[in-house]
């Protein structure tokens, strides 16, 4: 029990609540239901009323059967799911009895209501009757006292209007007196304001005068001072292009000089090399000369190639021989060593600068 | 970081660079290039060989010298102009050949061996170097000392030229000369020289063609019968004499060539009318005809590798030199310069063909290569033929005609020439095998 109130504690609540709701409004409803009542002499709910769709009624009129039915909305059991088509059927079943009950009611209830209607309809008539007389009588009286009022209200106005005209009188008499002397004050007071004026006036004048004269002073002297400026610019200008001038042609002179020097150092590098190179393939030529005079090539080698390293001293004289690889057969090699000693001493070098201790031979002669 | 590393790797290679550029020039050598050569023969002196005991039967040192100096490309001191004759090398003084400039010495001597023979030892020397730079021993029979001094000279040879030397190869050839009144002709077979000539065979009628067998036991030649009005190609055993008739068919059997394999023989027959190239073997005597062609082929040459045979034929209107595969097939012409182009001959390495030409000067031998098809003239003519490689490829053998009639050689590119002098009319020399 606690713990399907436990798992359904909302349904509960909103169970309770729902009586609650229900109990609050049965009361309500009596109380709603006993003004109505009381009420019931309203004449347009009453022809409202008599028109009124019974169908539509019984929906829209407070059920006397619903407190009955209300547990019925309770959600306090899950209905099994087997068992909703059958009570599906029989609430259609129920429905169809109900609206044929509530048709039949409505009917009955019509007839009842047409009944107190027209009884109805009879008492307020008579009440109409009787509040119209009412209404008669208190208009009379309102009339009156309407009447009384209105008398005394003009005697009032007239004794008021008296006093203001009096007042009034007096007023105007004060004013005047004041007109005059604030006319007076005023004629004073604008002769003053005139002066002040025209005296303003002669200050703004003046100075007007003299800040316009102090102005045309700041443009002359502006003036001046940019002419005088421009002068220095030109001035300067010149100046810097004089010396732009000066220095550039110094840049020049300088180059000038700087590449006569290159020029002079070029040639007389150029020179040395040339003598050096010129030397130098004049000693190559010396030494190859010699050899190839004494190479006796082996008749018929053919694709000879190899490379021999041999040192020497300043002399020319042969301290090493070294054969890098065959030059294809151990004749050619031989041949090729034997030109190389045959050529000992080595033709001398002509300069220190082109000797070289070390020197390498490409015999290459099918090139 | 990779900024600054990249930058560090940048610094590094330049300093590295900088230091190689600095560092290159001290350490390069000077370079010479070397793309010629002295023209020169080669210096060369061989010292009388001593010897122990009695004077020997044959001047060892002057067989080999004529040796080096008949290929042209020695330039040999004669004796008389040999300042000093050591026969070791602790008697030279160096600087005696030096200022004579004899590049290279050779001194040796020769001993009994205790065997009835000889025992020959020498030593080439390098005169620039001062010191041998080869020594070698020569054991010789009591008759071997001609082939002993042909040996040594084979040695230097190889020493200087890097191919073998033919100084004991044989050479064949034919002479014509009037004996008693009637003309006589010879097949003579002698050392390279002309020296040791025997007759092989000798005839009243025409001798032809002689052909040297690859081992160099055999001549194949061509032998007339005028009488009989037939001629016939055979095989004669040099050792033994022994005559085998290869053919003697109706009309020509010549140009006999052997395969590089000694099995089969090319040549000419025309017993069918037309000469043509026809392939003999030996072992199972079946005859294959090569070619089939109206014009006349003939002087068949094998190539030494056996799968061409180059061959003459007049089948464009003028002998020139054809080749074609050994089976017949695949024939093309070969040449195209000169009038005529006849007799071709492989090198031993089958990269060249020599031949005669008929051009301007009359006829001169030439030399093609078989890899470019260039072709130079080294004989002067005008009259030359017969022309045959040594068995090492460095020289040709040919005859000459007119009004002295010799055997020449010339170094295969034609700058040396040396004579071998006969007696009478000398034709068609073949070189055989190197002997060794």
């Amino acid at each position: 029990m606690w713990e399907k109130f436990a798992e359904n504690w909302r349904s509960v609540f909103l169970a309770i609540g729902l009586h609650v709701l229900i109990a609050l409004a049965l009361i309500v409803g009596v109380n709603f239901v006993t003004d109505a009542a009381s009420r019931g002499n309203h004449g347009q709910k009453i022809v409202n009323a008599s028109v009124v769709n019974p169908d539509s009624v019984s929906t829209d009129m407070p059920d006397p059967v619903s407190p009955a039915a209300a547990p019925e909305s309770e959600p306090a059991e899950p209905e099994p799911e087997e068992d909703k088509a059958a009570q599906k059927a029989a609430a259609e079943k129920a429905a169809a009895e109900k609206a044929q009950a509530a048709k039949e009611a409505a009917a009955q209830k019509a007839a009842d209501e047409k009944a107190e209607a027209a009884r109805e309809a009879k008492e307020a008539a008579a009440e109409a009757a009787r509040e119209k007389a009412e209404a008669q009588r208190k208009a009379k009286a309102e009339a009156e006292a309407k009447r009384k009022a209105e008398a005394e209200a003009a005697e009032k106005a007239k004794a008021e209007a008296a006093r203001k005209a009096k007042a009034k009188a007096e007023a105007e008499k004060k004013a005047q007196a004041e007109a005059a002397a604030q006319a007076r004050a005023e004629a004073q007071r604008k002769a003053e304001a005139e002066a002040a004026r025209k005296k303003a006036e002669a200050e703004k004048q003046a100075k007007a005068e003299a800040a316009r004269e102090a102005k045309a002073q700041a443009q002359r002297e502006a003036e001046q001072r940019k002419a005088e400026a421009a002068k220095q610019a030109r001035e300067e200008a010149a100046r810097k292009a004089r010396a732009e001038a000066q220095r550039r042609a110094a840049a020049e002179q300088a180059a000038r000089e700087a590449s006569m020097r290159e020029a002079m150092q070029q040639e007389a590098a150029g020179r040395r090399n040339a003598a050096n190179s010129q030397a130098l393939g004049a000693y190559i030529q010396a030494i190859k000369d010699r050899v190839e005079a004494n190479w006796l090539r082996p008749p018929g080698a053919r694709n000879i190639s190899c490379k021999v390293r041999v040192k020497q001293l300043p002399g020319g004289q042969i301290t090493g021989f070294r054969l890098l690889g065959s030059c294809g057969s151990a004749a050619v090699d031989r041949s090729v060593e034997q030109a190389i000693r045959k050529s000992d001493p080595l033709p001398r070098a002509p300069s220190d600068s082109v000797f070289s201790s070390e020197i390498e031979f490409n015999f290459e002669p099918d090139q | 970081m990779k900024k600054t590393l990249v930058r560090t790797y940048a610094a590094l290679t330049a300093l590295i660079a900088m230091t190689m550029a600095v560092a290159t020039p001290a350490q390069a050598a000077l370079q010479v290039d070397i793309t010629d050569s002295s023209q020169s023969a080669i210096p060369i002196a061989i010292a009388p060989f001593g010897n122990s005991g009695a004077a020997l039967p044959v001047d060892v040192a002057q067989v080999a010298s004529d040796d080096l100096e008949s290929t042209g490309l020695f330039d040999v001191t004669e004796r008389r102009n040999m300042a000093e004759k050591p026969t070791n090398a602790n008697e030279v003084n160096y600087q005696t050949w030096r200022s004579s400039s004899v590049d290279n010495l050779v001194v040796g001597s020769a001993a009994a061996n205790g065997q009835g023979g000889y025992r020959i030892t020498f030593d080439l020397l390098d005169v620039y170097q001062g010191r041998s730079i080869a020594s070698f021993q020569i054991n010789a029979g009591r008759n071997e000392l001609r082939d002993a001094a042909h040996t040594v000279a084979n040695l230097i040879y190889e020493k200087f030229v890097g191919e073998k030397g033919y100084f004991l190869s044989r050479i064949a050839y034919i002479t014509m000369a009037k004996e008693n009144g009637a003309l006589r002709y010879r097949l003579i077979v002698s050392d390279y020289d002309g020296n040791n000539p025997a007759t092989v065979y000798s005839s009243r009628d025409p001798i032809m063609s002689p052909a040297w067998s690859p081992d160099g036991t055999k001549l194949a030649y061509v032998a007339f019968d005028i009488n009989r009005g037939r001629s016939s190609l055979r095989v004669q055993d040099l050792a033994s004499g022994n005559i085998r008739e290869i053919s003697s068919r109706e009309g020509i059997n010549g140009a006999p060539a052997w395969s590089p394999d000694g099995r089969r023989l090319a040549m000419t027959l025309s017993y069918r009318g037309n000469p043509d190239i026809y392939s003999y073997d030996l072992t199972t005597n079946q005859l294959t005809q090569l070619t089939n062609n109206g014009a006349i082929d003939t002087e068949a040459s094998w190539s030494p590798d056996g799968s061409r045979i180059a061959f003459t034929s007049d089948r464009g209107g003028k002998p020139q030199v054809y080749q074609m595969r050994s089976d017949g097939s695949q024939v093309q012409r070969l040449t195209f310069e000169g009038d005529s182009n006849q007799r071709a001959s492989y090198s031993p390495d089958g990269d060249q063909i020599t031949m005669v030409q008929k051009g301007g000067n009359g006829f001169r031998i030439a030399v093609m290569d078989l890899q470019n098809n260039n072709i130079r003239i080294v004989s002067e003519g005008p009259l030359d033929d017969g022309p045959d490689f040594a068995p090492n490829g460095q020289a040709i053998i040919y005859a000459r005609q007119g009004r002295n009639n010799e055997l020449a050689t010339v170094s295969t590119d034609g700058q040396t020439r040396s004579r071998l002098s006969q007696s009478g009319e000398v034709r068609e020399p073949a070189w055989g095998p190197l002997g060794y």
